[in-house]
């Protein structure tokens, strides 16, 4: 049976690279043979750059298929597919808690947009008029 | 003028003759901060500042306008030189402890996490959101950006701001600092170079295509990230670096010159929230 770990157990924030990689590291204190299942859920906060820094040491480390990331949020779920994205060289497996079978990431999408060159900021693209008064921010 | 905005902060900052003793600032007409042009004109304050430029503000005519500065200790906050502030100094003005308050925020390891759970701290204190918005994903977008000034601003200090505006269903976030700016950053890695010789707004573009600064430790993926996030949320995002911009609305992008080129990175986040 695969060792199960939750992300928020590690101790690390789950923001920014280096706190992903910190987090491999404190992942691989636990994990010492076999596969693992990591679950992504139960944290306020889980960045993109946070997964992307978890995943750069599974690659280079040769350890990904031997991950299995958990999630029930679908927003999770978008960063897990702009990090398989990022790296097409790799696979990353991805399952919900209801299912069984673990499944190969399809990676997201990752353009390159351009922007139109405005002569002049022009008018504002959203509605952001002065508030009234009585509609002080707090 | 009545509100001082991304569209109108610029011109003002250009209007101020650098070269007189005092440089004086005109806020008279002023009657409103939007974050952008409050984070925006401090990086201005605090970049001149340490060229040794001395100011003369024209506080606002209006109360609540000048109160508020007051409150915020804006003048304290922005007219001195960051590189030359006691550390213990600068650590009291780290803390927010509410909205609208200007949080500084000192380039050092961690910060980007810290300034993030500060924000969600503020955003939900308790059980519930005092913010109708999703807390964890503004947390998240924070995280990216202040990470953004730490890596790459090679300056000391960076600002923030947010504010709720509840009748107005909308949600704001500012940050900035008067670092070397995006071009000067991107050129000084060597996939980029050639970015020195383009307009600031087209080295902005560039810094939000994903693993634009890609090594093999990875990275470049802050603004792209921030970008997918606001679009996700239905919001805005507007980023200024030197005398260029990149505004994002929807799936549209633009860029353009901003009127004054100020170096550094200033950017703004809106969100729609609830009623």
């Amino acid at each position: 049976m695969d060792l199960t770990v939750r992300v928020g157990d590690l101790g690390v924030p789950t923001l920014t690279r280096p706190r992903g990689r910190e987090a491999y590291h404190r992942l691989r204190e636990r994990w010492t043979e076999g596969s693992v299942v990591l679950v992504l859920d139960g944290v306020s906060m889980l960045s993109l750059s946070f997964l992307d820094g978890i995943v750069l040491e599974l690659l280079a480390a040769g350890e990904l298929d031997r991950v299995t990331f958990v999630t029930d949020d679908v927003r999770t779920e978008e960063k897990i597919g702009r990090v398989a994205g990022l790296h097409t060289e790799a696979v990353l497996y991805v399952r919900r808690p209801s299912e069984q079978e673990r499944r190969s990431v399809v990676p997201a999408a990752v353009d390159v947009e351009d922007a139109e060159l405005e002569p002049s900021k022009g008018t504002e693209p959203y509605p952001s008029a002065p508030p009234p008064l009585s509609a002080r921010p707090r | 003028m009545n509100s001082l905005t991304f569209f109108n902060v610029d011109r003002l900052c250009a209007s101020v003759d650098l070269t007189k003793t005092p440089a004086v600032i005109d806020l008279s007409a002023v009657d409103f901060f939007e974050p952008f042009a409050l984070i925006y004109l401090g990086m201005f304050l605090r970049h001149h500042t340490a060229q040794g430029v001395g100011f003369q503000v024209v506080l606002p005519q209006n109360t609540k306008a000048r109160n508020y500065l007051t409150r915020q200790n804006f003048w304290q906050r922005f007219n001195f030189n960051p590189a030359t502030l006691p550390s213990s100094l600068l650590q009291r003005m780290t803390t927010a402890t509410s909205l609208n308050d200007i949080v500084d925020i000192e380039r050092r390891a961690g910060i980007a996490e810290e300034v993030a759970q500060a924000v969600v701290d503020v955003l939900c204190p308790g059980r519930f959101p005092l913010v109708p918005v999703d807390v964890g994903a503004v947390g998240e977008m924070v995280s990216e950006l202040v990470d953004n000034f730490a890596l790459h601003a090679h300056g000391p200090l960076a600002a923030f701001t947010m504010q709720w505006y509840p009748n107005g269903h909308r949600f704001d976030l500012a940050i900035g600092d008067c670092g070397i700016g995006i071009r000067r950053s991107l050129a000084n890695n060597p996939r980029h170079r050639a970015v020195a010789n383009q307009p600031h707004h087209a080295a902005a573009l560039l810094a939000f295509q994903p693993g634009v600064t890609a090594s093999l430790a990875g990275g470049g993926t802050g603004l792209w990230e921030v970008r997918n996030a606001v679009r996700r949320l239905g919001g805005a995002m507007r980023l200024a670096t030197g005398d260029g911009y990149v505004q994002v609305w929807g799936q549209q992008m633009k860029r353009g010159q901003m009127a004054f080129d100020l170096t550094g990175v200033q950017a703004e986040i809106w969100i729609p929230v609830r009623g």
